[in-house]
């Protein structure tokens, strides 16, 4: 039965298209304040209407779609009910930070991690100032362990899945880091159905009231997941069991930093996540487990089904586990139907389903990422493949008496893979009549047949892996901005030692229980294969070559992706109605190739992305980033180059000796930093300097390093012996960054700009690292700034006495983040500036910035600006007029 | 046909077994798990054990390890929130380790 036996306008996947609809209410009402009775009653009419009068529902049912998204989102966005933790927070009834006591029952089990534990709490009571009120909402809270006691301490609250407990805890629900291209923490919360976090300082703070019934199976469950995790980290080394407890139980705290490194430079980082490709391999296991013994498919999806909501309730049940299980369930449900075509439209019922459920995911990354992959092999990269499959297998059939309307080429590389001689003389010795087929003598090569159907795999791995990379291409550059063209190899590889060690791992473990003598030629194995499995991507990460980064298009430039997005669909459109036995068709016409050229020509717009730095416009501009504890400052100048005067950076609060851990934790350079830069649109920093060798100056640069081309890193003193220092080193001899010293009295100039470095006054390290750190006075026209690093008196003193006129300036950034260190009366007398800025977080371990100090600025008639309150402040001058800007308004 | 059915019959056997196994094992290691009591406040206190919630500051100073700057932030804390309702809480207070509290645990209570 082709295409056009069907009636006019029906589609085989309905439900794809009113998903589509359906999201497509979602984004108006993400943008549009719609309210909620009028879509509500509209859509019942239309619903009404086209019920009724059956040739109406053509337009009616996607317009009751489009107000159905509209009301779900609506009615989402104002459910949240007064006493919700959320909202209590966000009106200010209680500010972040503030000690309360919290009390409500933990959902699911305590999730270890290296250093402490994770509670997830559903609140029932929060206490707060002696008034205690009901609230509902859930809260994630971090127990550090440091130490056996603590321990212990914990281990003797008995905490588990349906305890009642109190904790007494500085609940945290705030934005940090507030710069252009970083996400929002507080969005990040709720995603994550979160309302507030907060570190208890101590287990002593927890008290546990009660245990409440819950279901034995759960309770099993998250047992058995809290022994293996125990288990993994006793039997293996440290690397091998933070893959094997992530990838299985989906406990991402054991997974070391470097490693983590390792899997997201080549773009394979999601086999170390929970995520579709897993249940589909554990639910794909369960179906090849359950056909052994029965025939029945309505069996084999029940028991696979429950097998895989069982795994998924005990791996903690998140968002996107469960988004993965409900993605499987229903596409094996669609095909036990066995239902031509039935795919994509399960694939609709689905996304239907979840945005039902959740409609606001929609503009989640992990949503978005989920979607467009599954799409891509729902909607694309299987069609593509069946049909490939069919060319290479034609035999002819009263159905297909003709050979496939294909190039010779195509047709030899499908018969390459496919064809299958056996069956063939089988066939023909069923028929009265018999044939001869002439196929492509290629095939001989791969005449085992085993060989053929390896090769059959890896070809379609790769060729699925492509598919979905291509789409999701814009998702990545702007979530990840990176690019990692290996990874359709490397998902391959990674991919099949993962599942040995996985099998390996498991098997090791239950061994274990048994005899140590048993297991331990397992667990050796399970190591080997982790480092199998490590060897390519790290060879690849090594050398540069397993993917780059790259910035993103902002705000008007974001229609490039929808442009991109678009040409895809139509692409894929494209494929999906190619009938490769249709003999009517001639293959190609011109105007076939206007979507692929188009989608090429987006692709290098994106990765090339040449428009997506800011253009030049002759004035000079200094963004003071909001890095928390810390200093950054990007100053463009008027030809549009850049300097990066440091990457702010947290310090390593860690022994040194527990060097051969360190957590997979996002880094200031990285995540506050280089996204920055990137949303601004640069790929390339042509100065960076470090104004001296404190990790919350320094440690960021590293980053920076790594994913920027550097034109030139200046620093003032040479420290060797410092670790943040040593790592800056490295990373740019690696990366081939010319590095240079400067001193006092050196002046350059840039594109009219003037520099000129007043400090250190000699390159050799002085005992105080920060009365060293690098002084630069920058001027333009009429107007100059003073970036002061983390000067203290001495040198205030020194730059006061030779004299005020080469220190009066209109902008001075404090020294030392405010500290009583430095900004001294004389100092402050002398550089007498309009604006004053301060970088510093919102909340300093330091208590910086010092009252007295902002008190001695304020004295002398000068504004105080803090990155912690404005987020990025952008001071701009055309060399004569001064304008500011703040993040946050 | 026979063999492979037996083949079958083998891997299904030795995979139950080896999950009946780990079922074993994990309700054991649940079972065998201990259950300690937690000290209970009134058996260790001092006689000279300060009240926390109404000592002025320079009762709390009789605290082993308090000095007047902790002694302060401790009554300005339950000038803010109210009292403490029990001695742990006062380990919110930015400066009280764990390890000092272990320290003067024996010497603070609630009233």
């Amino acid at each position: 039965m082709s295409e056009e036996s069907l009636p006019q306008g029906f589609s085989r996947h309905p439900l794809a298209w009113l998903a589509a609809y359906f999201i497509f209410g979602i984004i108006v009402r993400h943008f549009f304040e719609t309210g909620f009775v009028a879509p509500l009653v509209v859509s019942i009419g239309l619903a009404m209407l086209a019920i009724s009068w059956r040739t109406s529902a053509r337009l009616a049912l996607p317009v009751t779609f489009v107000l159905l998204g509209i009301v779900v989102h609506q009615v989402e966005l104002s459910a949240v009910s007064e006493n919700r933790i959320r909202r209590i927070y966000d009106e200010a009834r209680i500010a972040s930070n503030e000690p309360v006591e919290v009390e409500g029952v933990v959902i699911g089990s305590p999730e270890s991690a290296y250093d402490g534990i994770f509670l997830l709490i559903s609140a029932d009571t929060l206490l707060f100032k002696d008034v205690a009120a009901q609230v509902t909402g859930r809260v994630r809270l971090f127990v550090p362990i440091s130490d056996s006691r603590s321990a212990d301490e914990f281990a003797q609250l008995d905490i588990r899945c349906g305890s009642l407990i109190s904790a007494y805890c500085r609940l945290e629900r705030e934005e940090e880091f507030q710069n252009p291209g970083v996400p929002s923490r507080i969005a990040m919360l709720d995603n994550q159905g979160i309302d507030a976090k907060a570190t208890i300082k101590s287990p002593l703070l927890i008290e546990k009231l009660s245990d409440e019934q819950t279901l034995i199976p759960f309770e099993w469950l998250y047992d058995r997941r809290q022994n293996l995790i125990a288990e993994f980290n006793r039997d293996f080394s440290s690397q091998t069991a933070g893959v094997l407890i992530a990838s299985l139980l989906g406990d991402k705290h054991f997974l070391d930093g470097r490693t983590a490194e390792v899997f997201r430079d080549g773009g394979t980082f999601h086999v170390l996540v929970i995520s579709g490709l897993h249940i589909t391999f554990i639910g794909g296991l369960a179906v090849w487990f359950v056909s052994l013994f029965s025939r029945r498919r309505i069996l084999q999806f029940a028991i696979a089904a429950a097998f895989l909501w069982a795994y998924t309730l005990a791996v903690g049940a998140e968002v996107p586990v469960v988004r993965a299980s409900l993605m499987f369930t229903v596409l094996l449900f669609s095909l036990i139907l066995e239902r031509r075509g039935s795919q994509l439209n399960a694939f609709g019922a689905c996304v239907l389903m979840l945005l039902v459920w959740r409609p606001s995911d929609l503009f989640t990354p992990s949503f978005q990422l989920t979607a467009v992959s599954v799409g891509a092999i729902v909607g694309c990269a299987f069609p593509i493949v069946e049909k490939l499959r069919a060319i290479g297998r034609w035999m002819p059939t009263t159905t297909q008496p003709f050979p496939p309307n294909v190039s010779d080429r195509l047709r030899g590389l499908c018969e390459l893979l496919y064809w299958n001689e056996a069956v063939w003389r089988i066939e023909n010795a069923r028929h009265i009549w018999s044939a001869n087929l002439f196929k492509r003598s290629g095939r001989r090569i791969l005449t085992a047949p085993n060989l053929q159907s390896l090769v059959a795999y890896i070809f379609e791995g790769a060729l699925i892996s492509l598919i979905v990379q291509i789409w999701m291409l814009p998702l990545v550059v702007i979530y990840f901005h990176r690019v990692s063209v290996s990874s359709i190899v490397l998902n391959l590889w990674v991919g099949f030692f993962l599942a040995l060690e996985s099998f390996a791992g498991v098997l090791a473990v239950v061994l274990g229980n048994i005899s140590v003598w048993l297991a331990a030629p397992l667990i050796k194995l399970t190591e080997l294969l982790n480092s199998a499995m490590m060897s390519v991507p790290s060879a690849f990460s090594d050398r540069g070559f397993a993917g780059f980064r790259l910035p993103a298009y902002s705000g008007h430039g974001r229609i490039v992706y929808l442009l991109y997005g678009i040409a895809i669909f139509f692409v894929a459109k494209q494929f999906f109605a190619w009938h490769p036995f249709d003999l009517r068709r001639t293959m190609w016409k011109l105007s076939m190739l206007i979507a692929p050229a188009a989608v090429v020509l987006l692709a290098v717009l994106i990765v090339q992305h040449p428009l997506s730095s800011p253009r030049a416009d002759g004035k000079l501009r200094i963004h003071f980033l909001d890095v928390g504890q810390g200093d950054s400052a990007l100053v463009v100048f008027p030809d549009g180059e850049t300097m990066l005067i440091d990457g702010g950076g947290q310090p390593n609060l860690r022994d040194e000796d527990d060097t051969n851990f360190s957590p997979d934790a996002p880094r200031i350079g990285e995540a506050v930093v280089s996204e920055f830069l990137w949303e601004e649109g640069y790929s390339r920093i042509d100065y960076v300097v470090a104004t001296h060798a404190d990790a919350d100056h320094m440690q960021g640069l590293s980053d920076v390093a790594k994913n920027f081309e550097i034109g030139k890193l200046m620093v003032g003193s040479t420290p060797v012996g410092d670790p943040e220092y040593k790592e800056l080193m490295r990373v740019a001899n690696k990366r081939g960054i010319p590095i240079t010293t400067v001193r006092r009295g050196d002046a350059f100039s840039v594109s009219g700009v003037t520099l000129r470095v007043l400090n250190p006054i000699t390159n050799l390290d002085p005992g105080s690292q920060n009365n060293s750190s690098i002084v630069m006075k920058i001027e333009f026209g009429s107007r100059s700034f003073l970036m002061t690093g983390d000067i203290e008196r001495t040198t205030e003193a020194n730059l006061v006495a030779d004299g005020c006129e080469a220190i009066r300036v209109d902008v001075v950034k404090v020294p030392h983040h405010g500290s009583r260190t430095s900004s001294t009366d004389a100092f402050v007398d002398c550089t007498r500036p309009e604006i004053a800025v301060i970088s510093v977080g919102r909340r300093s371990r330091f208590g910086h910035p010092h009252a007295e100090v902002v008190q001695r600025w304020r004295a002398a008639g000068v504004e105080i600006m803090k990155t912690g309150e404005s987020g990025t402040i952008t001071i701009e001058t055309d060399g004569d007029a001064i304008r500011i800007q703040t993040f946050v308004p | 046909m026979r063999t492979k059915y037996s083949h079958k019959t083998v891997t299904v056997f030795s995979v139950f077994f080896l999950l009946a196994l780990t079922l074993h094992h994990g309700c054991s290691a649940h079972k065998s798990q201990t259950f300690l009591h937690r000290d209970s406040p009134l058996d260790s206190v001092s006689p000279k054990a300060v009240n926390i919630n109404t000592a002025d500051a320079n009762e709390l100073q009789n605290i082993p390890g308090v000095g007047p700057v902790l002694a302060k932030k401790i009554i300005g804390h339950r000038d803010r929130y109210g009292p403490f309702r029990r001695p742990e809480d006062i380990l919110i207070i930015d400066g009280i380790s764990e390890k000092r509290f272990r320290e003067f645990r024996g010497f603070i209570l609630i009233k």
